[in-house]
């Protein structure tokens, strides 16, 4: 590790390098989600070979270009998924330029004939990232933990939100007013649901 | 657990892993979910007994390289790489197959 006086054994003789074979060291909880340890190329790579073996990621948010619905220091539950299934509004872990990955939504879906492509952006950025591969897409944004709350991205409630989302995410000044708005009606709804359920029982 | 020279060991797939510059880093797979706040740094020699680790090698083999390729006690190579294999085998990361 640069930085490390450890990392200047190299070259020298196998008892300084011993000490190290036997420390397998686990990584602070902390210093992954700060990324001191694990290098963008580093976390890409990992997630790549994660997503791509069928099993889910996790690991915690950083940066805040996904603010309120992602915030730093959330705890995000990455699904590998087809691109076929992808739609407009869903948050996706993506590369975004060269090989930095972003969790960002999709605002728009390109021909699948011509092999599917997306356009993102982070809900709290003033431009796009563009649009990227399908083949970039590493996998969709299931769940995100958040202290002690559960939030599922897969419900109903969420990818009507996160699709009305992404509809006005090109009206940016008007984009987070919205949200409260829909978001509390949504609630709101919500809770009339639940109202009527338990008068009807 | 124990590990004798005899015994071949082979990767877990209930784990990932990538070689990154100098190291291997290993994300142990539970219930289907890869945690990277849980993950495993590999680093001077130990990239390289995780590499001979091929489901064909014995314990004895890997030793024997290991001797052979760094400046090293036989003794100590021996013992350094058994603690190795136990260590990985106790994380889940390795299997023996025989």
């Amino acid at each position: 590790m640069p930085g490390n006086p450890d990392s200047l054994s190299e070259g020298l003789s196998f008892q300084k390098r011993r000490r190290r074979i036997l420390s397998t060291s686990r990584f602070p909880e902390q210093t992954i989600a700060e990324g001191h340890e694990l290098s963008g190329a580093q976390f890409a790579a990992l997630a790549r070979a994660v997503l791509n073996s069928g099993a889910s990621l996790r690991f915690r948010a950083r940066g805040g270009s996904m603010y309120p619905t992602l915030q730093q220091g959330d705890i995000l539950l990455i699904r590998p998924v087809s691109a076929h299934w992808l739609s407009k509004g869903d948050i996706v872990l993506c590369q975004a330029g060269s090989e930095r990955l972003v969790a960002h939504r999709i605002l728009g879906v390109g021909s699948r004939q011509k092999g599917s492509r997306f356009l993102v952006k982070g809900d709290h950025c003033g431009s796009q990232d563009g649009w990227v591969a399908g083949t970039t897409v590493l996998g969709r944004v299931a769940q995100v933990e958040r202290g002690q709350q559960n939030i599922s991205l897969e419900s109903k409630r969420y990818r009507l939100l996160g699709y009305l989302i992404a509809c006005l995410s090109p009206l940016n000044v008007w984009q987070y007013p919205a949200m409260v708005w829909i978001y509390r009606l949504l609630r709101r709804l919500g809770s009339h649901h639940r109202v009527l359920c338990t008068g009807a029982s | 657990m124990s590990v004798s020279l005899e015994d071949v060991y082979s990767k877990s797939s209930s784990l990932v892993h990538r070689a990154v510059a100098d190291e291997a880093i290993l994300v142990p797979i539970r219930r289907d979910v890869a945690d990277l706040d849980s993950i495993y740094a590999l680093e001077g020699v130990g990239p390289r007994i995780w590499e001979l680790v091929d489901g064909r090698r014995t314990v004895g083999d890997i030793v024997s390289s290991i001797v052979a390729e760094y400046d090293v006690d036989p003794a100590i190579a021996e013992a350094d790489v058994l603690e190795f294999v136990l260590e990985i085998q106790s994380l889940g990361g390795l299997e023996r197959v025989k």
